[in-house]
């Protein structure tokens, strides 16, 4: 695991490369006007430009099975842009979501984008992990095309008889992202820094006795300020798309999860997207890899899933087809967790390109057995 | 077993270098806003702008807010500035407000009755945002 075989002298160019591309980022002063004609194109922005953006959900779910019942919803996602002339961008997303009566606050990310050419951006602050596409693009409700986030992702999902792969990612740390166009493509890579995976807490339930889950040592991403060891998470993604047709994404995730700094965690996932003539396609896959320490010695936890996802628009009209399956668990070649797996039927209406009514049936099967745990929801969601 | 920090960093440096050839092509030209860029931003608008969600009507914003949207979507979709110029460029050009050549046009002719009589120095900036298009969304060019 890791890159081996970097010489020391091989490092010392790669650090020399780094500081060259700092440098070489410094554009030929993008903001100076030294003759008359330069001074004639600046910036349409005054020095500071601010925009309210962002999207918001009232829908309502019904579940069935033990612990059923049913349930409205509404969340509210502002999204605030300050621009400062033509090189820095501040963006932050706030999650109020009101469930169950009680209000849940998040801050979904707070971000520092600086743009050093036409080509490369730098990122620093809490944003979302670009790991496939759906944490970091599609997630925003109205984007997403029904009306819950695929099982392979989330924290908790209701009715869904395995734990998510993975959270939506958002954490605190560096990013650098580059674009280029070779003819109609577009390739981009994005490389980041951040605090990364922390070993789950789960609180003590009542009676004192442990979380029945806590068998194994759980990964979280708690995105705090904090860190739980000294070693940071590494990502990577690579960007393949021909606008509109297709897009291909290759992402990579490593860090240590526990206080020492000895597990190691790593994920990767491929999300592949396609769409002609009205039909959209699109899939991701995830496969994490998660260390455990026994008295044996280090073996690795791996779990796997994905979900694909077709979306037809006619007129106004748009109905859904979501499979998403996460596989069993193995531990040293054995079974170590159940599975399962979910269909999903929805049908959206648009009253305009970010408004929508959308509605979806979830079917919850975990390992083969029929769950009594279907859930029906329906919201509606504008993106303004 | 773990990775130790100097790995990663060596990762992170070797990916950070890799970076470099993309700058040696930064374009540095600036883009005059002429029907062509905004012919080749509405088919950018439409192309990029679908790989997520559907396309939002250019009506829905003010030039300056399309500007501010613009670098925000620059990051989130991983565009290169000249993708962001053409895009915006359709943008301000069919959401409503004076169009660029209009405004243009007429920023010169008052441009030079201005400067003659010394004034105008805060309505300049003004018109010169009408007839170029904006670094903003684009970057550093």
């Amino acid at each position: 695991m890791g890159i081996n075989g970097l010489t020391k002298r091989l490092r010392f160019l790669l650090a020399a490369g780094a500081v060259a591309t700092a440098l070489w980022g410094q554009p030929e002063t993008a903001f100076a006007q030294d003759t008359e004609e330069e001074e004639d194109q600046q910036p349409v922005l005054p020095s500071t430009a601010f925009v309210l953006s962002g999207y918001g959900t009232v829908g309502w779910a019904a579940s069935s099975g033990e612990g059923g019942g049913n349930l409205f919803t509404a969340n509210f996602n502002p999204i605030f842009l300050f621009q400062f002339e033509d090189r820095f961008l501040f963006e932050a997303e706030f999650e109020f979501e009101l469930q169950g009566g009680v209000t849940e606050t998040g801050l979904e990310y707070a971000q520092l984008d600086v743009i050093a050419t036409d080509f490369l951006v730098f990122v620093g602050g809490k944003f979302l992990l670009p790991f496939n596409v759906f944490g970091e693009r599609l997630h925003p409700t109205w984007i997403n095309k029904f009306p819950t986030a695929p099982p392979i992702y989330g924290h908790h999902i209701a009715g869904f008889g395995a734990d998510p792969l993975l959270p939506i990612l958002s954490d605190l740390g560096i990013m650098a992202r580059a674009a280029a166009t070779p003819g109609r493509w577009l390739l981009g890579a994005s490389a980041y820094v951040s605090q990364g995976p922390a070993l789950e807490e789960h609180e003590e339930e009542e009676g004192g006795e442990e979380h029945p889950e806590a068998e194994l040592p759980e990964v979280g991403f708690p995105a705090s300020s904090g860190d739980n060891n000294k070693n940071k998470a590494l990502g990577l993604r690579l960007d393949l798309a021909l606008p509109p047709w297709m897009e291909v994404n290759f992402s990579v995730l490593n860090g240590d999860y526990d206080e020492e700094g000895l597990l190691d965690f790593t994920a990767y996932g491929v999300s592949a997207e396609a769409r002609t003539s009205g039909f959209e396609f699109r899939g991701e896959y995830i496969q994490t890899r998660q260390e455990i320490e026994t008295e044996e010695g280090f073996p690795e936890l791996v779990r796997n899933g994905f979900y694909a996802q077709a979306a037809y628009r006619w007129w106004n009209f748009e109905p859904v087809l979501r499979w998403t399956q996460i596989f069993n668990s193995e531990l040293q070649g054995e079974k170590e967790e159940d599975g399962a797996r979910q269909m999903g039927f929805g049908l959206n209406y648009w009253l305009t390109a970010s408004i929508a009514i959308m509605a979806g049936y979830e079917l919850n099967r975990e390992s083969g057995l029929a769950l009594d745990n279907d859930r029906f929801i329906i919201h509606a969601a504008y993106g303004f | 077993m773990a990775y130790d920090w100097r790995r990663k960093m060596s990762r992170l440096l070797l990916l950070t270098a890799a970076c470099i050839p993309l700058l040696v092509a930064n374009d540095a030209a600036a883009q005059e806003v002429d029907p062509m860029l905004v012919a080749e931003g509405a088919a950018m608008y439409g192309a990029t702008c679908a790989r997520c969600h559907y396309a939002r009507s250019p009506l829905e914003r003010s030039d300056r807010q399309w500007v501010v949207i613009m670098t925000h979507m620059r990051v989130r979709a991983n565009l290169t500035g000249q993708q962001a110029r053409k895009v915006l460029a359709f943008l301000m050009a069919t959401n409503g407000q004076p169009s660029s050549g209009q405004a243009a046009s007429t920023a010169k002719d008052e441009e030079g009755e201005r400067t003659a009589s010394g004034e105008g120095q805060l309505e300049k900036r003004e018109a010169a945002t009408t007839r170029q298009l904006p670094q903003g969304a684009a970057g550093p060019r």
